[in-house]
């Protein structure tokens, strides 16, 4: 157990500060956050057509409220924390890169719902916006990172994969 | 279809995580009360040429300094300020909610004495988002105190790692390290629903991973 905790600190800090590299930001970050402020809205406009998006912003043509992903919303820190989840746990590679692949795409789609709820969230009561956006959301993405990896792990075992923990 | 032992917890950590979140906010400014203590008593041992001290209102922990500032947002031309940086303890401290609806879902052993330890492990993380908020006002948005280049990108590198991943990993962390019981149980059933689904994998269980 030990062991796998130093694993995750070690990846999870050496990825994070990649992640801040002004390269990185303006060739990977930058980007990823507007095709998902671009996704979010087409996905929006299913079924609300008065919706725009510009850069990493996602806007109401109807009333003028936008909401700008910034950094810490749009889900890489989450995904830096299932891939050090993964990757610092003992197992095969071939399940890894099937945990990571899938377990990515999983976090973004729950960071989807988040940013299309507190779009409308934020249309309708702005203090509600702000309690979601800081505690609400925040928490649930994790418990998410959290579920992906427990059913990650459910998957290991279930192929035998993995030893029993010992119980504390 | 029978919801699995990861479906309900999941479930029942949001339910609990909503009840908790919404206890703890109302107990804001009672809860800022450790972190402000903590943070006084830290920034007066590492800084203490210029931060004399920190206030408490509310929610809000303001760092006070003996720092002047000219040509800043809210100082009007001309004029010089004395630097008081302020920070919403709230943003930094939701992980308490978090960690006790983690151990009420998996229904820990001992719970209570486990969210007071784990209140209590928080909070030199929380002290660090708070701080390093502080030091980026300080050294980054107004540049009041001499940083060099790499001290200033440690302390972008501490706010943000502060801000964005402790606040939620660190109550996952504790409650992983209090509640390991709940992961064996969980391995065991998963092991043994793989046993009866494919008896191959009886004794499979291995070395060799990478």
């Amino acid at each position: 157990m030990l062991r796998f905790f130093l694993f995750f600190l070690l990846i999870q800090a050496v990825l994070f500060g990649v992640e801040l590299l002004g390269p990185v930001q303006t060739g990977f970050v930058l980007p990823w956050t507007g095709l998902l402020a671009k996704f979010s809205a087409d996905l929006v406009q299913f079924f609300d057509a008065n919706v725009t998006a510009y850069s990493n912003v996602i806007q109401s043509t109807t009333n003028g409220f936008g909401v700008a992903i910034q950094p810490g919303c749009n889900g890489v820190e989450a995904s830096i924390i299932l891939i050090a989840a993964i990757l610092a746990f003992p197992a095969p590679w071939r399940p890894k890169l099937a945990g990571l692949a899938i377990g990515i795409v999983a976090v973004q789609a729950v960071n989807v719902l988040r940013i299309v709820s507190l779009f409308y969230l934020g249309q309708w009561n702005m203090q509600w916006f702000e309690f979601a956006h800081l505690y609400l959301w925040q928490a649930l993405i994790m418990l998410d990172v959290l579920v992906v990896w427990l059913l990650w792990v459910r998957y290991l075992a279930r192929k035998g994969l993995i030893r029993m923990p010992h119980a504390a | 279809m029978r919801l699995s032992l990861v479906g309900f917890f999941l479930l029942k950590a949001i339910a609990w995580f909503l009840a908790c979140l919404v206890v703890w906010y109302q107990l804001g400014s009672l809860v800022t009360l450790p972190v402000s203590l903590l943070a006084k008593a830290t920034v007066a041992s590492v800084f203490p040429g210029w931060a004399e001290g920190v206030e408490k209102a509310g929610t809000t922990l303001v760092l006070l300094t003996n720092l002047e500032v000219t040509g800043v947002a809210g100082v009007p031309a001309g004029q010089v300020a004395v630097l008081s940086p302020e920070v919403g303890f709230m943003k930094y401290g939701y992980g308490l909610p978090l960690l006790i609806a983690l151990l009420l879902a998996s229904n820990a052993r001992g719970w209570i004495a486990k969210a007071a330890l784990g209140a209590v492990a928080l909070l030199p993380f929380q002290v660090w988002g708070v701080s390093f908020d502080w030091l980026k006002q300080v050294a980054i948005d107004t540049g009041a105190a001499p940083f060099s280049p790499a001290a200033r990108e440690l302390i972008a590198f501490g706010y943000q790692f502060g801000y964005l991943v402790l606040p939620t990993l660190v109550p996952v962390m504790l409650w992983v390290a209090m509640d390991r019981r709940f992961l064996s149980a969980f391995v065991l059933e998963a092991t043994l629903e793989g046993e009866t689904e494919n008896p191959n994998n009886k004794g499979g269980s291995t070395g060799g991973h990478g």
